[in-house]
């Protein structure tokens, strides 16, 4: 559905984005998972036709101009900084965005109940948006981006500010997206969003992706061993083979198969009154990737 | 064309519940048509115009009553009767247009051969040439209409010639040969004035000239109230007020972020800024309806010819939604657009009759006016509302007005296209 090679955008002497390629496939859901300034909003401006690149190539639905007219009408974007009117009605926006896509009549009536419904908002159409929560604005945003049934949605950080209660309905809202075959594409600086939603996640920084790989491909990959924390009722004999080193009656080490070694460390007879056992996440991943933390940023 | 009436409505919403933005295209212009108006309306615009005149009569003869009685009678005079120290206050003052004093001796004069005239005195500022030149002349029209009564009574008249004929006799320094002619001559007067018959004046009698006068109506048309001048002008300054509110709406739509969503529409540059020219020549035309509607409907203001009017209406429209489209890509903030938006507005206004009336400008500004389309605009309005403007009248300031309102908007899409 999608296919990125070599993209570049520079602003004077700073690469934006800097070679970057992959591939999205049709009804996917894939994520771009980075620190602000890693390059994900300009990737996702120049997808959506906003903003041009300076090299590279795109080809969006078969087509290698995401700016003509037919590829528009395929395309839906969520931006991260709201984009509605705030002196007209959640309904009035929904409609005046559906008639840029020609849509009227019942048909643009069939599309504003659908969205409405989709963002949890049908009780509030005929409120302005003024009078919006930031996470019911948050909602009509995706809303108005899917109003015109787009078969790639382009989400930039779309839970950016919201409570928790919006975030989970956006959460939801985004599951059904998938489940209908919806193509994403998703930009997000949380893990935990990235690996909820997305099966394939493309790790960006300084304008490069690091990795991409499903969520399971990259820990693995990239995550390192899982660290191993034990606590001994007493001290091991003397001669007691171990995975890592002893600290009094504590023992700390890494490995990429911790049932294994626990398992031996039973069978040894030694008694273990507590262990402890850290699976790699996608902060671990990141971390080894960049040699800081993803939090950090 | 569906999305960019779509646009455009939307625009016209968003308008539409904004009521200071609103106040700035309606209400304002209204404001100042009526405040304008109503401020020329206190000074005369020539037509049906008087002149306040003091009278003094020191003589209080039956002759400077009857003369005075003349003088109430005609109607672009306003007499007043006042003493002559007040009279002489309020002509400084410039309250009355002059003062006039009655002599004594006033019935004695006009009437001697080669003796003075009729004594009057005029005070009036020399400056004032046109109303002095005026007065002289209404002064001579209540003279001559006394001259008239004398021929017109024949006993009065015969009285007259014998007493000029008894002060001819008696008179010294008259050389004796004119006296013998002057005496012929009265003589004769008298004779013929007693085989007359007494004929009222205004049935006839014997005038002095034979005055045929025809009316001929002055082909220069006028305007027949000051708010004919005002509300054309106040039309200008509604679309001003439309130029303001729309000429940022781009950059609301940048700022609010909805002009991403705009850019990634399948709408092309010409179909946003279309949509939006069209949302701001509605507006346009609707403010300018409106005021000419309240204007004829309220205040008596001619519409003139309804299709002239529709075509200054649009050109003028178009003309200045073209500029506002070009003002609207000028620059990223409110402050900035705004700020040029009025900054090539205010200059235009003022040189283009927008704030004083051409007619009343100096000759080298109303030149100057020519670059102004504030000038244009109110031209082909007061051309169909007074001036009397035809079709041919219209077609070149129509055509300036488009071909302005067509490079604004060319311009404007030009900047969209290069961002």
């Amino acid at each position: 559905m999608i296919e990125v090679a070599d993209l570049q955008k520079a602003y004077g002497s700073l690469k934006a984005v800097d070679g970057v390629s992959f591939h999205v496939e049709r009804g996917e859901a894939f994520a771009l998972l980075g620190p602000n300034g890693a390059g994900k909003s300009t990737t996702l401006l120049i997808l959506a036709g906003v903003l041009a690149a300076d090299a590279g190539t795109i080809r969006l639905a078969g087509d290698l101009d995401p700016t003509k007219r037919d590829v528009r009408y395929k395309l839906g974007l969520a931006p991260q900084a709201l984009a509605l009117y705030e002196q007209l009605t959640a309904a009035e926006n929904l409609a005046f965005f559906g008639r840029l896509y020609d849509l009227s009549g019942a048909k643009l009536q069939e599309r504003i109940d659908a969205t409405l419904d989709l963002a949890g908002l049908a009780d509030r159409r005929n409120d302005y948006v003024k009078s919006f929560s930031g996470g019911m604005k948050r909602r009509l945003n995706l809303a108005v981006a899917l109003v015109h049934e787009p078969a790639v949605v382009f989400l930039d950080e779309p839970t950016v500010g919201v409570d928790p209660q919006s975030r989970n309905y956006i959460f939801e809202t985004i599951e059904r997206l998938r489940a209908a075959g919806l193509t994403i594409v998703y930009t997000t600086h949380y893990m935990e969003e990235a690996a909820r939603l997305c099966r394939r996640i493309a790790i960006m920084d300084h304008g490069k992706i690091l990795a991409l790989d499903t969520l399971e491909g990259l820990v693995r990959n990239h995550g390192g061993h899982a660290s191993v924390e034990v606590e001994f009722a007493e001290t091991p004999p003397a001669g007691t083979t171990l995975p890592g080193p002893l600290e009094g009656t504590k023992l700390l080490f890494s490995s990429d198969r911790p049932q294994e070694e626990l398992s031996r460390l039973f069978q040894a007879g030694l008694r273990v009154t507590h262990f402890d056992v850290a699976h790699p996440t996608l902060e671990t991943v990141f971390l080894n990737l960049t040699g800081r933390r993803l939090r950090d940023e | 064309m569906k999305a960019v009436i779509a646009l455009a409505l939307k625009d016209l919403r968003l308008l539409r519940r904004d009521g200071f933005g609103m106040f700035w295209i309606a209400a304002f212009p209204l404001l100042f048509a009526l405040f304008f108006g109503a401020v020329i309306s206190s000074f005369s615009l020539g037509e049906g115009r008087t002149l306040a005149l003091a009278v003094i009569d020191e003589e209080q003869s039956a002759g400077s009553k009857e003369f005075v009685d003349r003088l109430k009678k005609i109607a672009s005079l306003r007499i007043e009767s006042i003493p002559l120290d007040e009279a002489q206050q309020a002509v400084r003052k410039g309250k009355l247009a002059a003062y006039l004093v009655i002599q004594s001796g006033f019935g004695e004069g006009g009437v001697q051969f080669g003796g003075p005239g009729k004594k009057l005195e005029l005070g009036i500022d020399p400056a004032r040439r046109a109303d002095g030149a005026m007065l002289r002349g209404l002064l001579m029209q209540a003279a001559f209409a006394d001259m008239q009564e004398l021929f017109s009574d024949p006993a009065k008249g015969q009285a007259m010639a014998r007493k000029a004929l008894r002060e001819l006799e008696n008179a010294k320094d008259i050389d004796p040969f004119r006296k013998a002619t002057f005496a012929l001559f009265i003589k004769g007067l008298d004779e013929f004035l007693q085989a007359a018959p007494k004929v009222p004046a205004k049935k006839g009698g014997m005038n002095l000239i034979d005055l045929q006068e025809k009316a001929v109506t002055r082909e220069i048309e006028r305007p027949r109230s000051a708010f004919e001048v005002t509300f054309p002008q106040s039309i200008l300054w509604g679309l001003m007020g439309c130029v303001a509110s729309f000429s940022i709406s781009i950059v609301l739509e940048r700022n609010q972020g909805t002009f991403l969503r705009l850019r990634t529409s399948p709408l092309s540059w010409m179909q946003v800024l279309a949509g939006k020219a069209l949302g701001c020549f509605l507006t346009s035309a609707f403010v300018a309806l409106l005021l000419l509607l309240f204007a004829s409907l309220v205040l008596g203001v001619r519409l003139g010819d309804p299709a002239l009017l529709a075509l200054a209406i649009a050109s003028t429209a178009i003309c200045f939604t073209g500029l506002t489209m070009f003002f609207a890509t000028l620059g990223r903030t409110e402050a900035g657009v705004s700020g040029a938006g009025w900054g090539i507005m205010m200059p235009m206004s003022m040189i283009g009759g927008g704030m004083v009336p051409l007619m009343a400008m100096p000759r080298w500004m109303q030149i100057l006016s020519n670059f102004s389309p504030v000038k244009w605009g109110i031209l082909v309005l007061e051309g169909a509302v007074w001036r009397g403007f035809s079709l041919s009248d219209m077609l070149m300031p129509c055509g300036i007005l488009l071909g302005v309102g067509i490079v604004g908007f060319a311009l404007g899409v030009l900047r969209l296209r290069t961002e």
